[in-house]
């Protein structure tokens, strides 16, 4: 009789995968495939020669092709100017090493209409403001820290044996990086420019700022098209080709991934040399320049008409100049913090119930090849549109079984979604760390299955855990693009009474919006640090 | 008999890693399993802690425990490479058996440690200990659950020849001063014979033999 897996035990592991899987399915499959839908089969059949129509619209084919490329150049230049800190963070300890690691994080953590805000007020009345560089530096600044810290934890794990062998044979110390430092990142390069590339090509609330209508991505396209212009189809073709888009680089990066073998080790940093200078120049540049938009932002917000001053401060307890706003900027972040706080409940409960199931290896290969999908479900809300979230969400969740539009629970849901990646990449490596071996010696030693799972799985994964609720509690803060279809203005969130207070006239207002853009940045920077404090390098790392 | 082992076998696909394998021992007795690499004496030792599915029969003290999942069983098993816990010191590890029990006592914890020769290593973080010194944490581990058996799958082989030498004595003297059943797995001939009573072969998945200890 072969026993290990009794039905019972079986069964609990279904149930266990029911509840990210449903959670996904109600509140990101159904929204998203009803406006989908609603777009390509507007009479019940498909509407082919409709979305002909759009994709041959020479408006739809600009917008593709400046979407691509604008991701594909933020992503060659994000990798350049990430890899040289990654090194310095992989390989070199230094006093102020902890200084850099957390100040590459920072940008990641501020919500896109901040970013906007900040470059705005960096290239206020110079050339480049409304201007594509733009739009292309803040999602650069934006991205930095998922290349630096992606690569560098893999970095942190090569045996520099292999390097030094080279070095031997003969091979110089550029052609050392060429031929094998690089190859062997090989895979962790791929997987952050594939992120960052989704990133860059879903940004909204940057873009939205920065580009106003002049630059439109698909992401702000299919926003035009759904709030202004009502053409539910032209945004369901392009939602359509931006989820197909998604869906492939998502498979690709996880195919470069499965090849790279896992390693958990971590060989020490050492001293700088000589020889490391340019580098470190290279990446403490990077540095400054990562902190240059938010000084220009806290400058900008210390202004009023031109004098110093903390009007712009005071203001945040009114409702704007004629009366813009329901409500003050100081009532939106409590909302702010209520609804994130909410969001980072869900998240958790979401993403630790997901880590743990993706941390077990199943013998059988259906269990596998299960636990792939729940892998790749759980990653599509990072790559999908969030406004077609937003949208979909009021379009479904309106009628029974489901009638939550009035209720204030999907904002917070919404939030979740965009948060259950990023706690997923941050766990998942560290509870994979805990090999089947240690879970059995537990149990050998008189613990049941609950109890491994509490205090060998989870006491090796609370501090990541910690980090990741810090991490997914900033990501609800800042998300912008399905929250601004979800709240209602007497309950709005800081992020989109920002984005009112700079499409209204009156340089009062956008004074406002800075001074709220720092608050809020403030917020997530405090976050951050006490996150940093932890310690968890896969924070940030996909 | 304390431990009877009947016809067990093992497979993995279409492999048979353990084949029709039967075995008793008595109380207090320590077995050694020896053979090469492949033999087949881990899945063997992974079987009896209930870690591995397996076909035939294995009773304590007369009564099947089969269908006894692995934390019941009360065969502590101590693998090569320790398996510490990186996210608790020196005590935390040594005490586990007893908290995940229900009993938290300093005073065991420190009566271990003292008898694997790591008196006042207890708030010691493990990721910080030499092999030698992990591997005494592992068996103080192991002995704190109060095993009716214990099971070691090659606990001395990571170590170099010097210190393998010196604790095989040492965790001869433990098992013998405690009356401990145990099960030695190893590849190593003179280990076999410095730890164990008796010494039966393993080779391709088969006893071969199962003779006394030299």
């Amino acid at each position: 009789m072969i026993r290990r897996l009794g039905v019972g035990a079986a069964a609990g592991w279904v149930l266990a995968a029911a509840l990210p899987l449903a959670f996904v399915a109600v509140f990101f499959a159904w929204p998203v495939a009803s406006i989908v839908g609603r777009g390509l089969f507007p009479a019940g059949g498909f509407d082919a020669a409709g979305v002909l129509e759009v994709l041959g619209r020479p408006r739809t084919q600009r917008v593709i092709g400046f979407t691509v490329g604008l991701a594909a150049a933020a992503t060659a230049i994000t990798l350049v100017l990430g890899m040289p800190v990654a090194y310095v963070l992989a390989q070199l300890r230094f006093r102020g090493r902890g200084v850099l690691r957390a100040a590459v994080l920072v940008p990641f953590v501020l919500p896109t209409v901040v970013v906007g805000i900040a470059f705005r007020a960096l290239l206020r009345d110079t050339p480049l403001d409304g201007t594509v560089a733009a739009i292309l530096a803040a999602l650069v600044f934006f991205n930095v820290a998922v290349v630096a810290r992606t690569v560098a934890v893999s970095w942190e794990s090569l045996d520099p044996r292999l390097e030094e062998a080279a070095r031997v044979l003969g091979a110089g110390p550029v052609r050392v990086f060429a031929t094998i430092t690089l190859r062997r990142l090989g895979p962790s390069i791929a997987a952050a420019a594939s992120v960052v590339f989704l990133f860059c090509s879903t940004a909204f609330g940057t873009v939205l700022v920065l580009g106003g209508a002049r630059f439109a991505t698909i992401e702000t396209e299919i926003w035009l098209l759904t709030t202004q212009f009502l053409d539910l189809r032209a945004a369901a073709v392009l939602s359509v080709a931006q989820f197909v888009v998604v869906v492939l680089l998502l498979a690709g990066t996880a195919w470069v991934q499965r090849r790279a073998a896992p390693q958990r080790r971590s060989f020490a940093a050492r001293a700088p040399r000589r020889t490391d200078a340019p580098v470190i120049t290279a990446a403490v540049l990077v540095g400054v320049a990562l902190a240059v938009p938010l000084v220009a932002l806290v400058e900008r917000s210390l202004r009023v008409a031109g004098e110093w001053g903390l009007g712009n401060y005071a203001a945040l307890a009114s409702t704007g100049s004629r009366n813009a706003l329901a409500v003050t900027p100081w009532q939106a972040l409590g909302n702010s913090l209520g609804f994130a706080a909410a969001a980072t409940g869900v998240a958790m409960l979401v993403g630790l119930v997901a880590v743990v199931l993706l941390s077990r290896s199943p013998r059988s290969p259906a269990g596998r090849r299960g636990l792939e999908l729940l892998d790749g479900a759980l990653m599509l809300p990072l790559g999908v549109s969030a406004v077609t979230v937003g949208f979909g969400f009021l379009i479904t969740l309106n009628t029974p079984p489901l009638d939550l539009r009035s209720s204030p629970v999907l904002v917070p849901i919404a939030q979740a979604l965009v948060a259950v990646p990023l706690v997923v990449r941050t766990l998942l490596p560290v509870l994979r760390s805990v090999g089947s071996r240690m879970r059995e010696a537990a149990a050998t030693l008189g613990a049941s299955p609950w109890r491994v799972l509490l205090t060998i799985d989870l006491g090796i994964a609370a501090r990541a855990a910690l980090a990741a609720t810090g991490l997914a509690f900033t990501v609800a803060l800042g998300e912008f693009g399905a929250t601004t279809f979800l709240s209602r203005p007497d309950a709005a969130t800081l992020p989109v009474v920002i984005y009112r207070l700079i499409g209204l006239p009156g340089g009062d207002n956008a004074g406002m919006a800075t001074a709220a853009s720092v608050v809020l940045a403030a917020v997530c920077v405090g976050v951050v640090a006490l996150v940093e404090r932890l310690r968890v390098t896969t924070a940030g790392a996909f | 008999m304390a431990l009877e082992v009947e016809h067990l076998s093992v497979r993995f696909g279409a492999t048979t890693a353990v084949d029709d394998v039967t075995l008793s021992l008595a109380t207090g007795e320590v077995l050694a399993l020896l053979g090469p690499s492949g033999s087949g004496k881990s899945s063997l030792l992974r079987a009896i802690a209930g870690l591995e599915p397996c076909t035939g029969e294995i009773r304590w003290d007369g009564e099947s425990v089969v269908r006894v999942p692995p934390h019941r069983r009360g065969f502590a098993l101590m693998f090569q490479d320790g398996q510490l816990f990186p996210h608790l010191d020196v005590a935390g590890n040594v005490g586990y058996a007893l908290r995940v029990a229900g009993r938290r006592d300093e005073e065991r914890v420190a009566e271990l440690l003292e008898l694997v020769g790591l008196a006042g290593f207890a708030r010691r973080r493990v990721t910080e200990l030499s092999g030698g010194e992990q591997q005494r944490v592992a068996l103080a581990r192991s002995l704190a659950a109060s095993p009716r058996m214990l099971l070691l799958d090659e606990p001395l082989s990571a170590l170099d020849r010097d210190l393998r030498e010196r604790l095989a004595g040492e965790l001869r003297d433990i098992l013998r001063a405690r009356g401990m059943t145990a099960i030695l797995v190893t590849h190593d001939r003179d280990e076999a014979g410095v730890i164990a009573d008796r010494v039966a072969l393993l080779d391709r998945g088969r006893l071969v033999s199962d003779g006394v200890s030299a």
